[in-house]
C-alpha cells in the first residue's frame, strides 16, 4: 500500500507526515512516499541564491527531515521525491503515475498571506484527486 | 538526445496554446522597452518578433523566450539619445556578429568565472533601473494616473489567486483599458507616445556612415549588449534546464542570439536576448519546445498587427503599473538572507555590483569590475599560505604562488637558520614565482652553511622546480 504525504515544510505538513508513518506501521507492507514540489518561481529565485546544483537538491530534501528520522524509528519504508511545477498539479499526476492509495496532506500550508495569494493547495488537491485523501488537522 | 524534430513536434497542443499566451504577454513589456529607450514601440515589437523565431531555429534553449528586453533597454538608452535611432541597428547587427562569434568560441564556459555573487547584483541593479524608469510617468501625474497604477498593480497582485491560466498582467491591462475607456478619464496612452506598426518587418540597411568613427561609436554599445544579452540569456537557460530537466547547448545558444541580433538589425529590430519571467510563463503555460517560442514571436506580430488600435488606447499608468511588477520580479528579494548568510566577500562583491552598475548606469561594466572583483577575492582567500613547525620538519599549509610568496618568506624568516626539512605534502607549487620563491630561499640558506631539503612535492610541482633549477643553472 503506497500513502503519499506532501510537505512543504510547514509544522501541518509534519503533522500529517507523522500520522502517515503511524498509519504505514500498523498496516503489513506499506509504503510512505514523501512529497515535496518546488514551483518554477521558487526555482529563479533559489537559482542564483545557492552555491550549487548539489546543495539545492540536499536543501530541497530538509523539509522530509524529521519525517525520514520518525520513519527509521518505526520502521516504516519511506521514498523521498522532489517534483518541479504547480504544487497541486503535479502532486496529481504523481498519484496518478504511482498509482497512490493513499494522500495524506494537513489543512492549512506555510502562512496565511501565502494561502490567499496562492490559493489552498489542500483545498485543490481534495477536490481533485483520484485517490482517497486524509486532511490532517 | 532529442531529435531537431521532437524539439519541434514533441509537443504541439502545449506548444503553441503557450506560445499565444507569450505572444499576448509580450506584448506590455515589449511596448514598455520601447518607452525606456526613447524609440518608437515598432522597434521592440519587430525585435521581439525577430529574437523570437530566429532563437526558436538557431538556438541551443528549447521552450526559451528571447524578445526586446529591459536589460538591453537600459544600455541602449545613452546611444539613442546621443546617436539616433539608425546607430543603434547598426550596433544591434553588431552585437549579433560578436555574441555569434563569442559562440563559436566557446564563451559558455566563461560563464563559470562570473560568480551568483555578480549575476544577483546583475539582477538586483536591473531591477531598481527598471522601477527607476517608471518614475518619471508618474511624478507631476495627476490623481487618475497613480489611482490607475496602484489598482494595475494590486490586481496584478491578487489575480494570479484566482487564476493561474493566464498570466495576471494581460487580465489587469484589459480590465484597466476598458476601465478607462469607459469612464473616459483622461490618460496619457500609448497612443500618444508612439505609433504601432501597421507593416511586416522589412529588411533595411541602417543608415549610417560606413566609416571607423561609427564603428568606434558603436563598439562600446555591441560589446557592453553581446555581454549583457549573454548573461542573460545563459543564466535563463540555465534556470530552464532545472526547470525542464533537460539540458541546453549554451554555446549553441549564444550563436543563435548572435543570428537572430544580426538578423534583428536588419529588419529594425533593437537588440534583444532571452527573458526569464516569459520563459516561466511558457513553461508554466505547457510550452517545452521550439514551436512555443516561433508562436510567441508569430502570434504576438499578428497580434499587433491586427490589435493595434486597441493596444494604443491602453494608458500608459496601466502599463507602469505592470512593469513595476517586473521589476518587483526582476528583483531578488532573497538577496536580504543572501547577505546574512553568504561569506562576507560575496556580500561585499553583490553589493558592489550593484552600486557600480547603478552609478556608471552601465550593466556591462558593473559585471566586469564585479568579477575582477571576485577574483581578486578569491585569490586573497587561497593565499593564506602558514607554516607548521614540528622538530626540524616544516610542513607548508596553503597553495605556493605569486600571491603567497610574501607569506611563505615572511614566515620562514620566523624560524631558526638550522638545517631543516621543507614538508609540501600539505601544499603545491603553482608557478614560475613559487618555484622560484623557493629556490632563492634553498640558496639563501645553503650559502649561510644551512642545508634544506624539500620533500612531498606532488608531480606538477616537482617538474616545475626541476624545470626551475636546470635554468637556473645555465
Amino acid at each position: 500500500m503506497k500513502i503519499g504525504v506532501a510537505m512543504d515544510g510547514s509544522f501541518h505538513a509534519e503533522r500529517a507526515a507523522k500520522y502517515a508513518i503511524d498509519l504505514a506501521s500498523k498496516i503489513e507492507g506499506a509504503r510512505v512516499e514523501l512529497l515535496t514540489v518546488v514551483t518554477y518561481d521558487q526555482m529563479k529565485k533559489e537559482h542564483l541564491l545557492t552555491p550549487s546544483h548539489g546543495t539545492l537538491e540536499v536543501q530541497r530534501k530538509k523539509v522530509f527531515k524529521r519525517a525520514v528520522e520518525w520513519a527509521e524509528e518505526a520502521n516504516v519504508e519511506l521514498k523521498q521525491t522532489v517534483l518541479k511545477g504547480d504544487p497541486s498539479k503535479m502532486i496529481m499526476q504523481y498519484a496518478e503515475a504511482v498509482d497512490l492509495d493513499l494522500l495524506v496532506i494537513g489543512s492549512r500550508g506555510l502562512n496565511a498571506l501565502q494561502e490567499v495569494v496562492l490559493g489552498s493547495v489542500s483545498q485543490k488537491l481534495v477536490k481533485h484527486i483520484g485517490c482517497p485523501v486524509t486532511v490532517v488537522k | 538526445m532529442i531529435t531537431w524534430q521532437q524539439q519541434w513536434f514533441g509537443n504541439i497542443k502545449g506548444d503553441i496554446l503557450a506560445g499565444i499566451v507569450v505572444g499576448l504577454a509580450l506584448i506590455p513589456e515589449a511596448l514598455a522597452f520601447a518607452f525606456i529607450v526613447g524609440v518608437d514601440p515598432r522597434y521592440a515589437l519587430y525585435a521581439s518578433f525577430t529574437m523570437a523565431v530566429l532563437t526558436a531555429i538557431f538556438g541551443g534553449r528549447p521552450g526559451m523566450i528571447s524578445a526586446a528586453t529591459g536589460a538591453m533597454a537600459l544600455v541602449l538608452v545613452s546611444l539613442v539619445a546621443n546617436h539616433g535611432v539608425e546607430y543603434m541597428l547598426a550596433a544591434t547587427i553588431l552585437t549579433g556578429v560578436i555574441q555569434w562569434i563569442l559562440g563559436v568560441c566557446g564563451v559558455a564556459q566563461l560563464m563559470k568565472f562570473v560568480p551568483n555573487s555578480v549575476m544577483l547584483g546583475f539582477v538586483n541593479a536591473l531591477g531598481i533601473m527598471i522601477f527607476m524608469s517608471q518614475l518619471p510617468y508618474l511624478i507631476g501625474g495627476a490623481i487618475p494616473t497613480y489611482m490607475y497604477a496602484i489598482v494595475t498593480l494590486l490586481l496584478v497582485y491578487i489575480i494570479p489567486r484566482f487564476i493561474k491560466s493566464i498570466p495576471a498582467p494581460l487580465i489587469a491591462i484589459i480590465l484597466m483599458t476598458t476601465i478607462a475607456i469607459w469612464s473616459g478619464v483622461s490618460l496619457q496612452t500609448i497612443g500618444d507616445l508612439g505609433t504601432m506598426p501597421s507593416t511586416l518587418p522589412a529588411f533595411l540597411l541602417p543608415d549610417i556612415p560606413l566609416t571607423l568613427e561609427t564603428l568606434f561609436i558603436i563598439l562600446p554599445y555591441a560589446f557592453a549588449l553581446s555581454i549583457v544579452g549573454l548573461l542573460e540569456s545563459l543564466l535563463t537557460a540555465q534556470v530552464l534546464d532545472e526547470m525542464t530537466d533537460t539540458e541546453s547547448d549554451k554555446n549553441k545558444e549564444a550563436r543563435g542570439q548572435g543570428i537572430a541580433n544580426t538578423v534583428n538589425g536588419f529588419f529594425g529590430g533593437m537588440a534583444g536576448c532571452a527573458l526569464i519571467g516569459q520563459s516561466i510563463i511558457n513553461v508554466k503555460s505547457g510550452g517545452r519546445g521550439r514551436l512555443s517560442t516561433f508562436v510567441s514571436g508569430v502570434f504576438l506580430l499578428f497580434l499587433i498587427l491586427v490589435l493595434g488600435d486597441a493596444v494604443a488606447r491602453i494608458p500608459m499608468p496601466v502599463l507602469v503599473g505592470v512593469m513595476i511588477m517586473v521589476s518587483f520580479t526582476t528583483f531578488n528579494w532573497g538577496s536580504f538572507r543572501f547577505l546574512q548568510r553568504a561569506p562576507r566577500t560575496e556580500s561585499l562583491v553583490m553589493l558592489m555590483t550593484v552600486l557600480i552598475i547603478l552609478y556608471t548606469h552601465n550593466l556591462a561594466i558593473g559585471v566586469v569590475i564585479g568579477v575582477l572583483l571576485s577574483a581578486l577575492f578569491f585569490v586573497a582567500n587561497i593565499s593564506k599560505l602558514t607554516i607548521e613547525r614540528n622538530g626540524t620538519i616544516y610542513r607548508i599549509h596553503g597553495p605556493l604562488f605569486f600571491a603567497s610568496t610574501t607569506a611563505f618568506m615572511n614566515e620562514m624568516k620566523k624560524y631558526p637558520s638550522d638545517d631543516c626539512i621543507l614538508d609540501f605534502q600539505d601544499s603545491a607549487l603553482w608557478d614560475e614565482s613559487a618555484a622560484s620563491t623557493l629556490w632563492k630561499w634553498v640558496t639563501q640558506c645553503k650559502a649561510r652553511g644551512v642545508q634544506v631539503e624539500v620533500i612531498n612535492l606532488n608531480e606538477r610541482s616537482s617538474a616545475l622546480y626541476e624545470k626551475w633549477n636546470e635554468e637556473v643553472g645555465k
